[in-house]
């Protein structure tokens, strides 16, 4: 099968609703002239003339807009240039974006996609680094993906797209580079939001994460099958409304979760997971739930400080031992 | 950051080990690979080695104290590191008993004092337990406090309640009695629930047992706690006490063959260094035998009959003052030397402490000799989870009747012990003439 990036996965999507729909349209920074700062949309400023915005500094006019433009009948793609930068349009998001469709009888919809790198990539400092997820699956009226790999990047990418309802889409900046397996263009199965995938079969203990979060889960499970543990790895890809089903289903078998995520953990969504599982399945636990995220502090500058804040797969291995 | 040391478990029946030694005090330098201290298990006694460097900053099982296995013992850290709060420190397993010993030790002589579950824990301790491991325990109908807990901190994790062999349902009053007078419920032989009156009735304590226990106080000296090789002892043979429903067959066998067969063997056998006894002919004669009656080569579990392919032939032998039961493997298929070589291997090791688990375990069926003691008939108890156990007694001249003669022969008396519910006396007593039959002609083995 074709490999490609996660970016050139995003670029996929995009090209392909955009030539299908022609309202859907992208704004953001230096999204035409630039490309993305990250260059996620190299090359569809020429591809698709005029419908690739960029827009002056201004984060309240670009959701701002990009709510209006869906109110009136457009499928906008904003994009919010780092994740870190989110409160400054929060008005905008919890309570226009998220509101309107409830506030009118369900007389409009908001078919907007808000599109958000998060993660720390190496020295961007605590104000470019962060992973803000946690905040939005509190808000009733927004759905929020959070893809790992290119494949489902891409295909989550147009889910969300496709979304009569405002969809937040975390990508991560480290994950842009990865290559993965895609399928060709046609042969994809398309994406529901709201189902989590199990990425591995195992039986001794589930490992629950998304995003760049799964590459501690994956490696954990690899390093555990050596001494004989089977873990089973779940991929959430939305984080709201989250795929509770197939979470509990997998506790009851296995008896032990372990959640993962690079954002803070106090607070952090695997709080949710960790919470629900203790409500509906705790009968099931043979363990402590072990959770993992960064510790309570912000994103260091310092290369060798930034590498202390972040989990790696032995701090899971460690924990999960412990479980038996 | 200070790292636990922890009271290994070495071998899958080891629960809890006792500190015999340690080799260092609180405040030593160690380094990894230092015998740190030496632990005694139901059988044997082991060093254990330092797993890092660093300094003993604590010990919390002192010497001569017991803990179960995976409990915290001591602590390693740098110099006058803070240890993290002594939660999870291991409880020495006699916590409860200095409460318990008083009021059980005059009505205790009759009621073996076997280690359960439940004495891991004082007694109304909260139950460290999984709430998975609950929920198994509530349906299957256990009482979750008397399930041992292999998990961290002694938590009682499912494999723990998967693993749990039940005793009956008891009472809360009766619970709480039997803990007091150190009645073991699990191995009463009661239909149902267990009550007050069948504990009371298991430790031989009647309406008067009161004024009695006044009046025997004053005879007591002060309990001693026996060591761990006492109560592996105590526990296994109440346990096979209450398990096997047994019937002990006696029959007297000829042994001047036997007798003339060592005297023809010993000497030569000498120039290769081997010492024959009447012990390793038994040995090789009985495991001839059990070929033939592989019912009785055999253990019973569950409604289950398991036969084993090869006799694995344990001799009890006496060390100190308790006793240990090592097995030579295949023994059907080794001839006399060998036999007589491994056994005393066995038994040179056994006195010297040098026993390896293995040797003790995976036996199929035991004999046990007393004959050096002038004993003629006893009632052996068998070794579980074997099926029989074969006592050899004294060999005494005796006036015999042979071809309407008195003369004079020497007999010994063997005493077949078996498990009732597979060998029926029938096929125990055909076993029994099988292996007079061959004692008494040796060239038998030949064939």
């Amino acid at each position: 099968m074709r490999k490609i990036t996660f970016s050139q996965a995003t670029q996929e999507a995009m090209a392909e609703t955009m030539a299908k729909d022609p309202t859907v349209f992208a704004m953001g920074e230096d999204l035409a002239r630039q490309g993305g700062i990250f260059g996620q949309f190299k090359g569809l400023p020429q591809q698709f003339p005029g419908r690739i915005i960029d827009t002056p500094i201004s984060e309240t006019f670009i959701i701002g807009g990009g709510v209006g433009a869906a109110l009136a009948g457009a499928r906008p793609v904003v994009d919010m240039h780092f994740a870190d930068f989110i409160g400054v349009p929060m008005d905008e998001i919890f309570n226009q974006m998220a509101k309107v469709r409830y506030m009118f009888g369900g007389q409009a919809k908001v078919p907007l996609c808000l599109r958000a790198p998060d993660g720390s990539a190496g020295g961007g400092a605590a104000q470019h680094s962060q992973c803000v997820e946690a905040w939005f699956p509190h808000i009733p009226g927004i759905k929020v993906v959070a893809p790992s790999n290119p494949y489902d990047a891409k295909m989550v990418l147009i889910a969300a797209i496709e979304s009569d309802d405002p969809v937040l889409y975390f990508e991560n900046k480290i994950l842009y580079k990865e290559k993965g397996e895609v399928p060709e263009i046609g042969d994809e199965e398309p994406y529901t939001i709201g189902k989590a995938r199990v990425e591995r079969e195992g039986k001794d203990v589930t490992i629950v994460s998304y995003s760049i979060g799964m590459k501690n889960a994956r490696g954990a499970a690899d390093l555990l099958a050596k001494d004989g543990i089977e873990a089973e790895v779940i991929d959430l890809i939305t984080l709201s409304p989250w795929d509770k089903e197939t979470v509990l289903n997998s506790v009851k078998k296995t008896h032990r979760l372990c959640v993962v995520h690079e954002a803070v953990k106090q607070g952090g969504f695997g709080a949710e997971i960790s919470a629900t599982v203790a409500e509906e399945a705790m009968e099931y636990l043979d363990a402590p739930i072990l959770r993992y995220g960064a510790p309570f502090c912000p994103i260091p500058f310092a290369p060798t400080l930034e590498k202390m804040v972040k989990v790696v797969p032995e701090d899971l291995v460690k924990g999960i031992k412990g479980m038996f | 950051m200070a790292t636990e040391v922890l009271m290994p478990k070495l071998g899958l029946t080891m629960t809890e080990g006792t500190i015999e030694e340690w080799k260092f005090k609180e405040g030593d330098a160690v380094k990894k690979g230092d015998i740190l201290f030496s632990v005694a298990t139901d059988k044997l006694t082991n060093d254990v080695e330092c797993e890092e460097d660093g300094t003993l900053l604590k010990i919390l099982l002192p010497e001569g104290e017991t803990a179960p296995c995976k409990s915290v013992i001591g602590w390693i850290g740098q110099p006058g590191e803070a240890i993290p709060g002594g939660d999870g420190a291991a409880a020495p397993v006699a916590a409860a008993a200095p409460a318990a010993a008083p009021a059980a030790a005059p009505a205790a002589a009759p009621v073996a004092a076997a280690p359960t579950a439940h004495a891991d824990r004082p007694a109304g301790a909260y139950v460290l337990a999984t709430p998975f491991a609950k929920k198994l325990a509530k349906e299957k109908g256990y009482d979750i406090s008397l399930i041992p807990g292999t998990g961290p901190n002694g938590t009682v994790v499912a494999k723990d309640v998967e693993s749990f062999v039940a005793g009956p349902k008891t009472s809360p009053m009766a619970a709480k009695l039997a803990a007091e007078l150190g009645v073991d419920v699990s191995k009463l032989d009661v239909n149902g629930r267990v009550m007050k009156a069948d504990v009371l009735a298991a430790a031989g304590v009647g309406a008067a047992a009161p004024a009695a226990e006044a009046a025997a106080e004053s005879n007591d000296e002060k309990p001693v706690k026996v060591n761990p090789l006492r109560r592996s002892i105590a526990a296994n043979m109440t346990n096979s006490w209450h398990t096997s429903p047994r019937v002990t067959y006696t029959r007297p066998v000829e042994a001047t063959a036997m007798k003339e067969l060592r005297a023809k063997l010993k000497d030569g056998l000498k120039e290769q260094g081997i010492k024959l006894t009447y012990n390793h002919i038994l040995m090789k004669v009985v495991a001839k035998a059990l070929t033939e009656f592989p019912d009785i080569n055999a253990s019973f579990a569950d409604n289950m009959l398991t036969r084993h392919k090869h006799v694995n032939m344990g001799l009890a032998v006496a060390k100190g003052d308790g006793l240990i039961v090592p097995n030579v493997k295949n023994c059907e298929e080794k001839s006399l030397a060998q036999i007589a070589k491994e056994t005393e291997a066995l038994i040179e090791a056994t006195r010297n402490g040098k026993l390896g688990m293995e040797d003790m375990t995976g036996g199929t069926f035991t004999i046990s000799s007393l004959g050096p003691y002038g004993i003629t008939s006893f009632s052996p108890i068998i070794n579980q989870p074997e099926l029989a156990i074969l006592g050899v007694c004294d060999m005494v001249d005796t006036p015999v009747v042979r071809n309407g003669e008195i003369v004079i022969r020497t007999m010994m008396n063997l005493s077949l012990t078996a498990d009732h519910r597979v060998i029926d006396g029938v096929m125990a007593s055909k076993f029994l003439k099988k292996v007079a039959e061959l004692l008494e002609n040796p060239y038998m083995l030949l064939v």
